[in-house]
């Protein structure tokens, strides 16, 4: 989660973490990337994953969606599963 | 010291024979075949703390195991089990590479850094989960002491590759083979 942080703050940073405590990790920016704070990070994580939460809750209910428009086409849940594979 | 030269040792009674005793070492000498006990030592290293790398320069995963040949002739087996993850943020593909080194030395893996690669077109933010597993067979030719480390670097700009996520557990088995 915190290396996906950065990324989000910024896609093209190259950089290592070690651990998984952002108050704990050792964080080394390379190749230039401009050094992102712990605190900016931490800030960041709760967008992240609300973003997560929002895309799975996307997907549910696109998948809702979509089988109730191919019921109201007539479709069976049996044809609906099949099409689900 | 004194040198005892026989073709052939029995037990004086039983079935067992005994060679030394508790805290003692029993060496084959070097360039001597054991018909018996080619495992001559095994020495154990795990870790948990997840290193996350972006960038391609290979960095230590953490991993790491140490051993001292009794003899130049003899192999060092290494068995590694490393958990990883490999992300897309950008891409529409990820990829990272898990090297094997002795002490400063590349003896296996890392040639292409997507030896670990996965792609979903037209879609970021995935992930996967997984282990990684390297069998090399090391000549080392040395009775110093040898440190083996993993190392890990991601693929594209914009992927990452991480060890030991979610703490899973990784594992490095050295285990010395007589010659």
């Amino acid at each position: 989660m915190i290396i996906d942080a950065i990324l989000k703050i910024n896609p093209k940073a190259e950089v290592v973490v070690r651990g998984e405590d952002i108050d704990t990790c050792e964080i080394e920016f390379y190749n230039g990337t401009a050094e992102i704070s712990k605190a900016d990070i931490k800030a960041m994580i709760p967008t992240l994953e609300q973003e997560l939460k929002d895309a799975e809750t996307k997907k549910i209910n696109d998948k809702a969606s979509a089988k109730s428009k191919l019921k109201a086409l007539g479709l069976t849940d049996d044809e609906i599963e099949a099409l689900q594979g | 010291m004194s040198k005892l030269e026989v073709d052939a040792i029995e037990p004086q009674s039983g079935t067992t024979l005994t060679l030394g005793a508790s805290g003692d070492t029993i060496n084959v000498a070097a360039g001597a075949t054991a018909g018996f006990g080619k495992i001559l030592q095994v020495v154990q290293g795990t870790h948990t703390t997840p290193v996350s790398n972006s960038t391609s320069t290979y960095a230590d995963t953490g991993l790491t195991a140490s051993i001292t040949p009794i003899s130049t002739s003899n192999k060092i087996l290494v068995l590694v089990n490393q958990s990883y993850l490999i992300q897309n943020t950008t891409a529409s593909q990820a990829g990272g590479a898990i090297r094997l080194m002795r002490d400063t030395t590349v003896i296996s893996g890392g040639v292409e850094r997507f030896e670990l690669y996965f792609r979903v077109v037209g879609d970021t933010n995935r992930s996967l989960y997984g282990r990684q597993t390297i069998n090399f067979l090391d000549t080392p030719s040395s009775t110093s002491a040898l440190t083996y480390t993993t190392q890990l670097a991601r693929y594209v700009s914009g992927d990452s590759i991480s060890t030991s996520p979610s703490n899973m557990e990784a594992s490095i088995i050295l285990m010395e083979v007589a010659g």
